[in-house]
């Protein structure tokens, strides 16, 4: 296999570079080499997979493959149900996930994700240089960038950083330093019958705390804010129903303890840890003495010295703020694919952000994104085609109702048709939401999917007319189909200035 | 940026100068870091789902019609009648130059 033929992409200067072998950096070589865009794709792994060849600690997945649907598991409208298999363009290579999976549960078990990657990576043939470390960035005289790696230099004047988002990142509180970090979790058996205080109530806290139930005398969770769960939220903000358990246990009584407080101190004292917490709003302190301490405080992108080419970052995780098109915001010529998408924050409604930082949301960024670099820096123009002004409807209903990438990405990429004066109606396709709504452009429409963080979610069409953009809701159906008479009713009456002087005039 | 370094950036803003330092970390949890580029949008006139914004570094302009109308600077908010009310923003928001702020969260 790759291991016996030579390594692809020695040293030397490439249109484009991608950094980075997790599914981020897979979709995009693929979608790149389909496009024709000759590119390097460089890793330090030994193989495909990225993160997913270590984590989940619990080895199993968040994130569902649905085997049973009622749609071909090699359809589009199938990826609406399966979150982790990367796209492609050819049948025979969509789906692969239910293909590994053992049927003990819809969540692939982490080995069964990392071969489903390599299987999806060898049957279409990427090319990767493995074992090959990016260590520094420069721009050299000429404009290009220039990576310094394990192997040599690297030239390209455009380079797209997949490098995930999982170095571990913990808080500047006193003691904190020295406790295990997420990642560094002990083999479970060695937690038996101790206190255990997880400091953070995301996903990883929760994983964690869910993972020792069988075995841990006493959990503690805690962070300021009171945690919040998925089912509340209607969206994957909060903790997800797998890892509910310890907070049901919480409540119930079971020995679980949750606080809303801030971890101000952990103390080594002998074979113990003191911990010193604080409530600010109920101004509580509390110390309480456990026997293991565990940070699951987050992770940060590793940008090395990205920052210093003046790519600037946000929040505590890091991310490089990016442009609707992932490129950096500071730094032009720099951009990212994977997880670190979500430093794309996109239109951000009802505060629920995109879901670009897990498989199912940014591989299809990696789609639009390979488009856009085509276009942008490569003359290559994928076709469009025309539709007919009776076909704009039954498109946009279609979309809301089965276009994974809406379902997927909601208030975050749309399908958009515009009116071109030249050309008649062109369907674009899949676009960044914020895009078409904060550009100039021609008279069109685009069509989401939105959660409002309350509600189950609905189709919401934007239409754009002399370049002011509005906003109708569709409403919502309690089976989620969307090309009722009312949806269609609904959007017929938004479109309708939009459509009614292209019904008239004649198609070419 | 971490959470202390917000705190501190946000206890010069007349809003949260009755605060303790540990109610102002407080806050900023419930507080995303946002960052926008030059000209970039940070509310939409006539857009609903929007949320209440701090600025903590950078200038924007208030925009109504396409005209601009007021500049907001550090410690100025702005979005919290949608918030409250539910509705749309009656102005667009765009950064003018380099605009960071911190914005809500998800709201239950």
């Amino acid at each position: 296999m790759a291991e016996l033929e030579p390594q692809p992409f020695p040293p030397g200067r490439y249109p484009l570079i991608v950094v980075g072998s997790g599914p981020g950096g897979l979709q995009l070589t693929y979608c790149l080499r389909r496009l024709g865009i000759e590119h390097a794709v460089l890793s330090q792994d030994e193989a495909p997979g990225g993160m997913f060849r270590r984590w989940p600690v619990f080895q199993r997945m968040l994130s569902w493959t649905k085997p049973f649907t009622g749609f071909d598991r090699h359809s589009r409208e199938y990826e609406r149900y399966d979150w982790n298999s990367l796209l492609a363009e050819e049948e025979m290579h969509r789906g692969v996930m239910p293909e590994v999976m053992d049927g003990s549960s819809y969540f692939p078990s982490r080995p069964e994700m990392e071969r489903g990657l390599a299987l999806f990576a060898g049957r279409t043939g990427l090319r990767v240089r493995y074992r090959c470390g990016w260590e520094t960035t420069r721009k050299d005289s000429a404009g290009d960038f220039v990576l310094g790696t394990t192997d040599g230099e690297y030239r390209a004047p455009i380079l797209v950083f997949a490098v995930g988002v999982a170095q571990p990142f913990r808080p500047p509180i006193p003691g904190v330093a020295e406790v295990p970090h997420y990642g560094e979790l002990r083999a479970v058996e060695t937690y038996a019958d101790r206190r255990v205080f997880i400091i953070g109530k995301q996903n990883s806290g929760f994983e964690i705390a869910s993972g020792l139930l069988p075995w841990a005398r006493q959990i503690i969770l805690a962070s300021p804010s009171p945690a919040k769960l998925s089912v509340n939220t209607h969206s994957l903000v909060g903790v997800r129903a797998r890892y509910v358990q310890p907070y049901e246990d919480s409540v119930l009584a079971g020995g679980v303890i949750i606080l809303d407080a801030s971890i101000e101190e952990v103390k080594r004292a002998g074979n113990t840890y003191q911990v010193s917490t604080r409530n600010a709003r109920e101004n509580v302190s509390l110390v309480v003495e456990v026997d293991d301490v565990i940070a699951a405080t987050g992770f940060t992108s590793p940008l090395r010295d990205l920052p210093d080419l003046g790519v600037r970052t946000v929040g505590q995780s890091r991310l490089p703020v990016q442009t609707p098109f992932w490129e950096s915001a500071s730094t032009p010529g720099i951009y990212f694919a994977g997880t670190i998408n979500q430093g794309s924050q996109g239109m951000m409604k009802h505060g629920i952000p995109s879901n670009s930082g897990a498989v199912q949301g940014y591989r299809y960024n990696a789609r639009v994104l390979a488009r856009h670099l085509a276009e942008a820096h490569f003359g290559i123009q994928p076709p469009r085609r025309q539709i007919a002004a009776d076909d704009v409807i039954p498109l946009l209903l279609a979309e809301a109702r089965y276009g994974p990438e809406l379902w997927h990405q909601r208030s975050y990429l749309a399908h958009v048709v515009a009116i071109d004066s030249d050309r008649g109606i062109v369907d674009q396709g899949i676009t960044p939401l914020a895009t078409f709504v904060d550009s100039a452009g021609h008279d069109g429409a685009a069509i989401a999917l939105e959660s409002n963080g309350r509600e189950d979610l609905y189709p919401i069409v934007y239409v754009r007319r002399n370049n002011v953009v509005t906003e109708h809701l569709l409403p919502p159906d309690p089976l989620l189909d969307f090309e009722r008479d009312e949806h269609r009713a609904a959007i017929t009456a938004a479109l309708e200035p939009l459509l009614s002087p292209s019904l008239a005039k004649p198609q070419r | 940026m971490a959470v202390g370094e917000l705190a501190d950036t946000i206890a010069g803003f007349a809003l949260f100068a009755d605060l303790t330092t540990p109610q102002r970390e407080n806050v900023v949890d419930v507080f995303a870091e946002q960052w926008f580029a030059d000209g970039e949008k940070v509310l939409r006139q006539g857009l609903s789902g929007s949320g209440l914004y701090i600025v903590l570094d950078g200038t924007a302009a208030i925009r109504i019609d396409g005209v601009d109308r007021a500049t907001l600077r550090a410690g100025d908010y702005f979005g919290e009648i949608s918030v409250l009310l539910g509705e749309a923003p009656t102005a667009d928001i765009v950064a003018i130059g380099p605009l960071r702020c911190l914005v809500t969260k998800w709201l239950s």
